[in-house]
């Protein structure tokens, strides 16, 4: 028996194969249930990608909502606050084509300022902001907690007083070093001494 | 051998530091007026302490360290505190200063004075914390939060940093000179503090007058102190970077993203070791530093012993300045220096030079040339990274690749723009680079911070709801009882499967919230600095703990409902 096995080696090849093939799928089968992924990963990394102003102007309640809906399908040109950068990386990551911006994408990032001898507090921007960055009362005044807004836009509308401003967001502590200017450009260095003025005080104080 | 203990790369430029080292170290004039920067030292700005028009001693604290890096600010003179302002600060940018009016002779408010050796570790880094001493070789780190390194790593060798290979430099040299059994002493309590069982002085053989005092003060020095050994090397720009010196002394590779201690060093620069051992045994805070002013423009060049906020324009007159030759003004050395716009800037704890230039001496950079990918700057790097193809994508701000490349191994230390044939500022692109990075990351970490809270709110929000919906059920089951009794209606059978799926998700958001407790600890006891990130890690405990409740509530109120009917 095991001869006439041995000697039909075509046969020997096949069973080992049919052998293989079976052992390595139990192996992932039993790998597929032992490890299964909660959740859905891609929707994880969409929302990584996503700005999380959680302003809704993509029309979702939030980046997250927005991001499940992409993997539904949707458009990734939605998010305004993102700009082009954050449609270039989803497309990166989805293999799509990248789309122009559904809207008007906005050049500064913004925070909310609250006029407070204005504000009335009715609570109703409280109640709209995403983030709980509004701090206040009934009947006190409310202020936004200027850390924690992501500039959304969502307590302008509710205000009954029109009393919050969008401002654009104080710049970051550091100051960020220029990139050169490229080839055929001389770099520029501070110099207390150009065009033979004295020092720089006092070539302002000639010239005022 | 002679390879293995060396860093790869390097320069040697003309160091030209004959003219100020000529003259013997001296005192300079004491300012009518000094302007003390808040920020002056790595870390977070100190908040100021005293109100205008208040008197102040020379050595009473100004401003207080605020956060965990950061530093406190003495007063430099005697005199009245004439405002707290914004003022421009040696970057181009303004920040708050505390100017002082001097008045007479110097009052000195000091701390009490301390033997080391008699005295615990503890009140060692409070004294250096209460001192306001940083690293004075120029990147002005706080020196108590340094020496805690013992807490995390083990080191044991302390090394001296009197390298100073960068040209025009020579505070160190000057300094070693006049006071080198300080500077040993200094850097025996260092040792102590940070558990080194060896000091190790790494200098560079342009200096033999410091190094003959250095050997002067060994001799001199005591047996059962610690084993301190001077090891002299070549003259090599940069070898007085920590990595880069490390490598040199002691042939130990620093990894790319650690520190020194990981490999068992701990570095610092004699300055730095002198202000400590002045803190702790004269209850001297750091008020003063050692200069080098030099230049061409400078008829008297030399090293002074400077007060901190004492004017630049004020010092540099009194080594002659001859203000129509200045053409650039330099703080720091030609390699990594910063040019200086204006005259109108105090000495700060990280001025270690003072290079008043002449055009012929420090001409205009050429304009940039197009990348000819010679490659010179790869073999001029001493931290091993490849140049030229950073430039690349620092250019095409392809920040991923850059690094993948290890863009943040780089020390910026300039050898690369001295050889480039192109005249490139690849230091400036780096530099551009990470900033840029770094602007990036901030965003990140605040998009996820942002998040965070959203979803703490959907958490509070639906905690809410539950409890709402709990308080209906029961309102219900309250008034539904008494008429349901009577009639004796079947329940549904459907509460029991319920149940069980609440149990599991209560289960689920009560080993959620052990977790981000647990993540909350570690960070806390493993020394996170960022309060943003403990802040944004108590958003996350927050919401697991809202979930937690609304859960709770849910399966209580199915509980209840399950008990009441039988």
């Amino acid at each position: 028996m095991l001869d006439a096995l041995l000697d039909n080696g075509i046969l020997v090849a096949g069973l080992t194969l049919v052998g293989l093939s079976g052992a390595f799928g139990a192996l992932l089968g039993f790998a597929g249930e032992r490890f299964r992924v909660e959740g859905d990963p891609v929707v994880e990394r969409i929302d990584a990608l996503l700005p999380q102003t959680q302003c809704g102007q993509c029309g979702h309640p939030g980046c997250r909502p927005y991001a499940e809906a992409i993997v539904e399908g949707e458009a990734i040109n939605r998010c305004p606050p993102g700009g082009e950068a954050t449609i270039a990386a989803l497309a990166d990551l989805l293999g799509r084509e990248p789309l122009p911006l559904d809207g008007e994408a906005e050049d500064t990032p913004r925070v909310a300022f609250i006029r407070e001898d204005e504000c009335i507090g009715c609570t109703k921007c409280i109640q709209a902001c995403p983030v709980d960055a509004i701090l206040g009362a009934a009947r006190h005044m409310h202020t936004v907690i200027a850390e924690e807004c992501t500039g959304c836009d969502l307590c302008v509308e509710p205000c009954p007083v029109d009393c919050i401003d969008m401002l654009p967001r104080p710049a970051a502590d550091e100051a960020a070093t220029p990139l050169p200017a490229g080839p055929g450009h001389r770099p520029v260095l501070p110099t207390p001494a150009r065009d033979g003025a004295l020092i720089a005080s006092d070539r302002e104080a000639r010239h005022g | 051998m002679v390879e293995r203990l060396d860093f790869p790369g390097g320069i040697t430029p003309p160091t030209r530091k004959a003219r100020a080292t000529r003259a013997p170290l001296r005192e300079a004039a004491r300012p009518a007026r000094v302007v003390l920067p808040l920020a002056q030292h790595a870390g977070a700005p100190a908040e100021p302490c005293v109100r205008v028009g208040q008197r102040v001693r020379t050595g009473e604290p100004v401003a207080r360290a605020a956060g965990l890096v950061s530093a406190e600010v003495h007063a430099s003179v005697t005199g009245r505190v004439a405002a707290l302002e914004e003022r421009p600060l040696h970057d181009g940018s303004r920040g708050p200063c505390v100017v002082i009016d001097a008045e007479g002779e110097d009052d000195w408010w000091t701390l009490p004075s301390l033997d080391w050796r008699a005295t615990d570790d503890d009140a060692l880094l409070a004294r250096l914390d209460a001192s306001g001493v940083v690293g004075l070789g120029g990147a002005a780190f706080p020196a108590q939060v340094k020496a805690r390194i013992r807490e995390l790593h083990e080191v044991d060798t302390l090394v001296v940093n009197a390298a100073e290979c960068e040209p025009y430099i020579s505070a160190d040299d000057l300094l070693l000179r006049h006071h080198a059994a300080e500077v040993l002493e200094g850097a025996r309590m260092m040792a102590r503090l940070a558990g080194a069982a060896r000091i190790l002085v790494g200098i560079e053989d342009d200096k033999p007058e410091a190094l003959a005092a250095l050997e002067a003060a060994l001799a001199a020095s005591g047996h059962d102190d610690t084993p301190a050994e001077i090891r002299v090397i070549a003259t090599r720009y940069p070898s007085g970077g920590e990595r880069q010196l490390i490598k040199r002394l002691l042939g130990r590779e620093v990894p790319s993203g650690g520190l020194p201690a990981d490999v068992g060093a701990h570095c610092h620069n004699p300055g730095t070791l002198r202000a400590a051992l002045a803190a702790v045994r004269d209850g001297r805070p750091l008020v003063e530093r050692v200069v080098t002013l030099t230049g061409e423009a400078l008829a008297r060049p030399g090293n002074v012993v400077a007060r901190l906020g004492t004017p630049i324009a004020e010092l540099l007159e009194d080594a002659g300045l001859a203000r129509p030759a200045l053409h650039r003004l330099v703080m720091g050395g030609p390699m990594m220096g910063r040019a200086l716009g204006e005259l109108d800037l105090p000495v700060v704890k990280a001025t270690n030079c003072l290079i008043a230039a002449t055009r012929e001496e420090l001409p205009d950079p050429p304009p940039e040339q197009p990348c000819i990918r010679c490659g010179a700057c790869e073999e001029a790097c001493p931290a091993g990274l490849l140049p030229q193809q950073l430039y690349w994508f620092a250019r095409g701000r392809e920040h991923d690749k850059a690094e993948r490349f290890h863009l943040f191994d780089c020390i910026e230390c300039g050898a690369c723009d001295y050889v480039c044939p192109s005249h490139i500022p690849l230091a400036q692109y780096f530099r551009a680079g990470k900033d840029a990075i770094r602007a990036r990351r901030r965003e990140a970490a605040r998009a996820d911070h942002a998040r965070h809270r959203f979803e703490f709110r959907q958490a509070r929000l639906a905690r809410e709801a539950a409890e709402k919906e709990a308080r209906r059920a029961a309102r219900k089951q309250a008034a539904a009882r008494p008429r349901r009794r009577p009639a004796g209606e079947a329940q549904p059978a459907e509460p029991a499967a319920d149940l069980r799926g609440l149990r599991i998700a209560e289960t689920a958001a009560r080993a959620a919230e052990r977790k981000a407790q647990k993540a909350l600890t570690r960070a806390a006891e493993g020394g996170e600095q960022d309060p943003a990130v403990i802040a944004d890690l108590e958003t996350q405990l927050a919401t697991a703990r809202e979930n937690l409740q609304a859960a709770e509530a849910r399966l209580q109120a199915a509980r209840d409902a399950e008990e009441k009917t039988p």
